[in-house]
């Protein structure tokens, strides 16, 4: 019987890390916030991605160096998108400089005019914990434990680190549960009564969930 | 253009994009100092400054850019 093996991914592995960020984005709707805020179609905002994770900037979830891949087969079905959100270098800004680089400056005009109402759920990433931000399994391997084996993986190459933290829509209640059975507890929740809000992202209640890490002595 | 008027068109745009008419910025001012600067209204007031001193900011300019101090260096060698 095969076995999954994890590997960190590389430019080979950069349609299937699209697909991961835009699925993670749905959140298990159909609504892409990327295109309801940029007012972009949903291939156009593909083809940007793709140009992103190929300039290789690290620190954010446009970066191929953030992700591990779960292979069966020589098959790509899972990824975790993670790292260590630093005080010096906010991922926030890593991913908006690349946003800003390559989305039109229409694009940018639109999304100007509805920040106040996108902001409302906005959550900070946990300085100095492993945030992990882009979850995404094949619908045909979840249950498999691919997010544990991830995760652990993730966790592996940063030892240093005590916390870990990842942020979900309150509707992704799967997820919520793979979470809370790994050892996440919710502890912040934003939500929005804007009638609008549901036009640009997948639901009006954000979770932040984090788990401490337990160091041997 | 002088470092002070840079500084002084810098803060009205500043102060447009966070909508806070008293904000005064300094060099060391990064996205911890400023109540609302987060990468939405990162990626409007790159776009806002571009705009307003005609300059367009290659990648590696806005990866330098990690306080204001960066942000009017950059400028300044654009102009």
């Amino acid at each position: 019987m095969s076995e999954y093996n994890v590997r960190e991914a590389t430019l080979n592995d950069v349609d299937f890390i699209v697909e991961a960020i835009i699925e993670a984005e749905k959140s298990g709707s159909d609504k892409l916030s990327y295109s309801a805020v940029f007012n972009l179609s949903e291939e156009k905002i593909k083809k940007i991605f793709r140009r992103i994770l190929l300039e290789e900037i690290d620190g954010c979830e446009f970066s191929i160096t953030s992700y591990l891949v779960a292979e069966i087969d020589n098959k790509v079905v899972g990824a975790i998108g993670s790292w260590v959100e630093r005080q010096e270098a906010p991922s926030s800004f890593i991913k908006s400089n690349l946003l800003t680089y390559y989305l039109p400056k229409s694009s940018i005009l639109y999304a100007s005019q509805k920040a106040k109402i996108t902001s409302e759920l906005y959550i900070e990433h946990v300085k100095g914990a492993l945030s992990l931000v882009v979850v995404y399994i094949n619908q045909e391997h979840r249950g498999k434990r691919l997010f544990e084996l991830l995760t652990n993986a993730h966790i592996k190459r940063n030892e240093d680190v005590q916390e870990l933290s990842i942020q979900v829509m309150a509707n992704n209640i799967y997820a919520i549960r793979s979470y809370e059975r790994y050892g996440f507890r919710k502890c912040l929740a934003k939500k929005s009564d804007n009638e609008q809000i549901m036009q640009f992202l997948p639901y009006n209640e954000k979770i932040l969930m984090k788990k401490p890490l337990k160091k041997e002595l | 253009m002088e470092e002070k008027v840079i500084i002084a068109k810098l803060e009205r745009i500043f102060r447009e994009v966070f909508s806070n008419e008293s904000l005064i910025i300094t060099r060391g001012m990064s996205a911890n100092d400023v109540e609302g600067w987060n990468s939405l209204n990162h990626m409007i007031l790159v776009s806002e400054i571009e705009k307003a001193f005609a300059i367009r900011f290659k990648l590696k300019d806005l990866n330098k850019m990690h306080n204001v101090g960066d942000m009017i260096d950059i400028i300044v060698s654009k102009l």
